[in-house]
């Protein structure tokens, strides 16, 4: 059987073109995953979240973070990624937490950060919160990561760069001497830096989510 | 903390792992509750640096979940050909026979699709947990059965196939080690396992010869897997018009 054009459909992507991304996300799931997935799950909806979770993962490493496609068997590989998906979903499902992300309310706790320091703002929600000593944890952690960062990582946080236009400006504004590429890729990797450090903080001062 | 240890933790979040270490990260994070913690502060580490550098990430991700699935879902529908107009003469004759060949091969693979389909989903209706777990409960020789199916309840499908290594001649025990082979993907060892359980008496025959179906449609193989809808057929098992269903579409 044929594979998709994926370079194609990618590329197309990239331009902010997704149509073809998605019917053929569409097409291809009754062709080629729907039966092993219900095998897999044991439910319909289940084949089918997990499907499409999967997809999403997909184009956010290759659409979004421009993550070289393999060359060969990208079908084979896509089926691949659903089922580590899947094994990821089963994951937090049976994860027994008493804490969860949800509550620490992360994205409120990422924008708090100005200026290369967390804002330990003491909201009347925070103060009602079972969690606060997580929270200020957490926040600790956090600074701690970033300080350890280089300038560049430092500047790319701060300004919050998210569409391309943005980004260009920021090009600029750093006199990056390379092609947009390159703070494509800057980014990236100061991404793969924030959190490896978070991590290794997280894990040093023994915070627990669950 | 190792390199190594963090590479396939960091791996595992990009869907990125192959069955083998898959298999050996699933059953670290059952066995070992360090381990277990450290995956979860890597995934709260993760999240919140794409927050840091891409805020609104998780908006962009939903979105594009949102326009997939808003897209529905293309269901393969059977062809049919007109081999009208047959007067016309031999050459024409010929070339339109050409081209029935040629639209008909997408088709039979279509139908071969909803096939598979179909076989699957009765596979998995056909296994019934609880006449196991009655099974187990009536006879005294049976009762090695619970352990074995509380794993498979878990989906603990690696503790499914150790708990049943010694129990390889009870068809009960052997039809569970079968689904977890099958569910791990290891289709070579659910093949030996639901044979195995075919050579015994059992009242679990249908449910062993219908996800040997499965298996083989899978690996593409529909000759194999007629020859155990034959079976379903032969046998006078509840399923069997499915089956006789099924077998005609391929």
């Amino acid at each position: 059987m044929l594979e998709n054009n994926w370079p194609k459909i990618i590329a197309e992507s990239k331009k902010g073109n997704n149509a073809l991304f998605n019917s053929t996300v569409s097409a291809d799931y009754p062709l080629h995953f729907k039966g092993a997935l219900i095998s897999l799950t044991g439910s319909e909806d289940m084949a089918w979240e997990v499907y499409l979770n999967g997809m999403t993962k997909f184009w956010e490493r290759f659409v979004l973070h421009n993550e070289k496609l393999p060359e060969q068997n990208v079908k084979g590989y896509i089926f691949r990624m659903v089922r580590n998906n899947y094994v990821d979903e089963s994951r937090k499902l049976n994860k027994k937490s008493s804490l969860k992300l949800v509550e620490l309310d992360q994205t409120k706790l990422m924008h708090q950060y100005k200026n290369g320091k967390m804002i330990n703002e003491s909201t009347p929600e925070n103060e009602h919160h079972n969690n606060q000593i997580v929270e200020q944890q957490y926040l600790v952690a956090l600074e701690n990561a970033i300080s350890k960062l280089c300038e560049d990582c430092k500047a790319l946080i701060e300004r919050n760069i998210y569409d391309g236009e943005r980004l260009k400006n920021l090009k600029t504004e750093l006199s990056y001497t390379g092609s947009y590429q390159t703070i494509v890729e800057k980014k990236k990797r100061c991404i793969k830096k924030v959190t490896k450090l978070f991590f290794q903080e997280l894990s040093e001062m023994n915070i627990k989510i669950s | 903390m190792l390199a190594k240890e963090i590479d396939i933790i960091e791996r595992f979040f990009q869907l990125d792992l192959n069955e083998e270490e898959l298999q050996s990260f699933q059953k670290r994070l059952k066995d070992d509750s360090d381990f277990n913690t450290k995956v979860e502060q890597y995934e709260l580490a993760k999240n919140t640096a794409y927050e840091l550098f891409l805020p609104g990430h998780q908006d962009v991700l939903r979105k594009q979940k949102e326009a997939m699935q808003e897209i529905p879902v293309i269901v393969p529908e059977k062809k049919t050909i007109s081999l009208g107009k047959w007067w016309i003469g031999l050459a024409a004759s010929i070339s339109l026979l050409l081209a029935a060949a040629y639209f008909m091969m997408p088709a039979q693979n279509m139908n071969f699709a909803q096939a598979q389909l179909a076989a699957q989903q009765t596979a998995h209706e056909s296994i019934n947990l609880d006449a196991l777990n009655k099974s187990g409960t009536r006879s005294h020789e049976n009762e090695n059965i619970h352990p074995v199916l509380e794993a498979y309840q878990s989906q603990d499908f690696d503790k499914v196939v150790a708990l049943s290594d010694s129990y390889v001649n009870q068809a009960d025990i052997l039809l569970l080690r079968g689904l977890a082979f099958a569910k791990n993907g290891q289709q070579d060892e659910a093949i030996d396992s639901f044979n195995a359980l075919l050579s015994l008496p059992s009242g679990q025959k249908d449910t062993a010869l219908w996800w040997l179906t499965t298996i083989y449609l899978d690996q593409d193989n529909p000759t194999k897997a007629k020859t155990y809808l034959q079976q379903i057929i032969d046998g006078k098992f509840p399923s069997a018009r499915k089956a006789t269903e099924l077998i005609n579409q391929f």
